[in-house]
């Protein structure tokens, strides 16, 4: 049963409880893990996602298409397995969009709405 | 009692990886190799040690190094110089995104994978397949 935990959101602003209460009800009904574990595990998981989201935006400033669709493919994985499903149709463009060799313009937007879209989690 | 299992888990992304760990750790040993040679390396040398054949791989395709194919085809060549046939071989599961209906068609036919799943794994679906192989049996949840 999927019971709320106040200990891993002390300190956090309400939209940052919010999306992490929805990735943890995610890990739990997708992976079946035991809920210490999945509070265990999430510091971790949202560190990661901030060094992903760091890694494109130094792909980015770095205007490298290749990289970008690389980075775009790695993050696009670690959106799914968290049930961020909108995160990871925008980090599918940017790995299509790095294959094809994207304008900078493209890649600028769309960094853009991640970075919107995941900084509740980030925050 | 279930035989204790050996798990190779090739992801090079963090949570991916941790994810499949967590969810394949009740049924044996898990290993991880976060690129393609490090994989085929570590492949390679299970054969050097009695029972050191893995008995199942994880597999992501699109990895930095060596992709998911090649290692693939490099266990396979690995089996084949080996004399490792049949129901030896190490299966192998490869792990990939939903869009990628190509590479799953390559992995199952030239690569001779024994399944696909797509992320997010589910523990259900990774279950299933374990139990359709035969790695664990019906209702089996830990060793």
């Amino acid at each position: 049963m999927y019971e709320s935990v106040d200990k891993p959101m002390i300190g956090k602003s309400v939209n940052q409880k919010k999306s992490i209460e929805s990735i943890r009800l995610h890990l739990t009904q997708q992976f079946n893990l035991p809920l210490e574990q999945i509070d265990m595990l999430l510091p971790t998981f949202i560190a990661t996602l901030g060094t992903h989201m760091g890694n494109l935006e130094k792909a980015l400033a770095e205007n490298n298409p290749v990289l970008l669709g690389k980075v775009g493919h790695t993050i696009k994985g670690a959106f799914l397995n968290l049930g961020l499903p909108d995160c990871a149709q925008i980090a599918l463009t940017i790995e299509e969009k790095g294959r094809q060799g994207g304008s900078l313009t493209d890649f600028k937007k769309l960094v853009e709405d991640l970075r919107l879209l995941i900084k509740p989690v980030l925050e | 009692m279930t035989k204790k299992l050996k798990f190779l888990i090739v992801e090079d992304e963090f949570i991916s990886r941790t994810l499949l760990k967590e969810m394949l750790a009740p049924f044996g040993d898990c290993h991880t190799a976060t690129n393609g040679d490090d994989a085929v390396n570590v492949l390679r040398h299970s054969y050097d040690e009695p029972n050191g054949r893995y008995d199942l791989v994880c597999l992501d395709i699109m990895m930095p190094g060596k992709n998911g194919h090649e290692v693939l085809k490099e266990l396979r060549q690995i089996e084949i110089s080996k004399g490792i046939q049949g129901a030896d071989t190490t299966k192998v599961f490869m792990i990939t995104a939903l869009d990628d209906a190509k590479n799953i068609m390559e992995a199952l036919v030239v690569g001779r994978c024994e399944a696909y799943l797509t992320k997010p794994v589910s523990r259900t679906r990774l279950e299933e397949q374990l139990r359709d192989l035969q790695l664990i049996e019906q209702g089996a949840e830990d060793v």
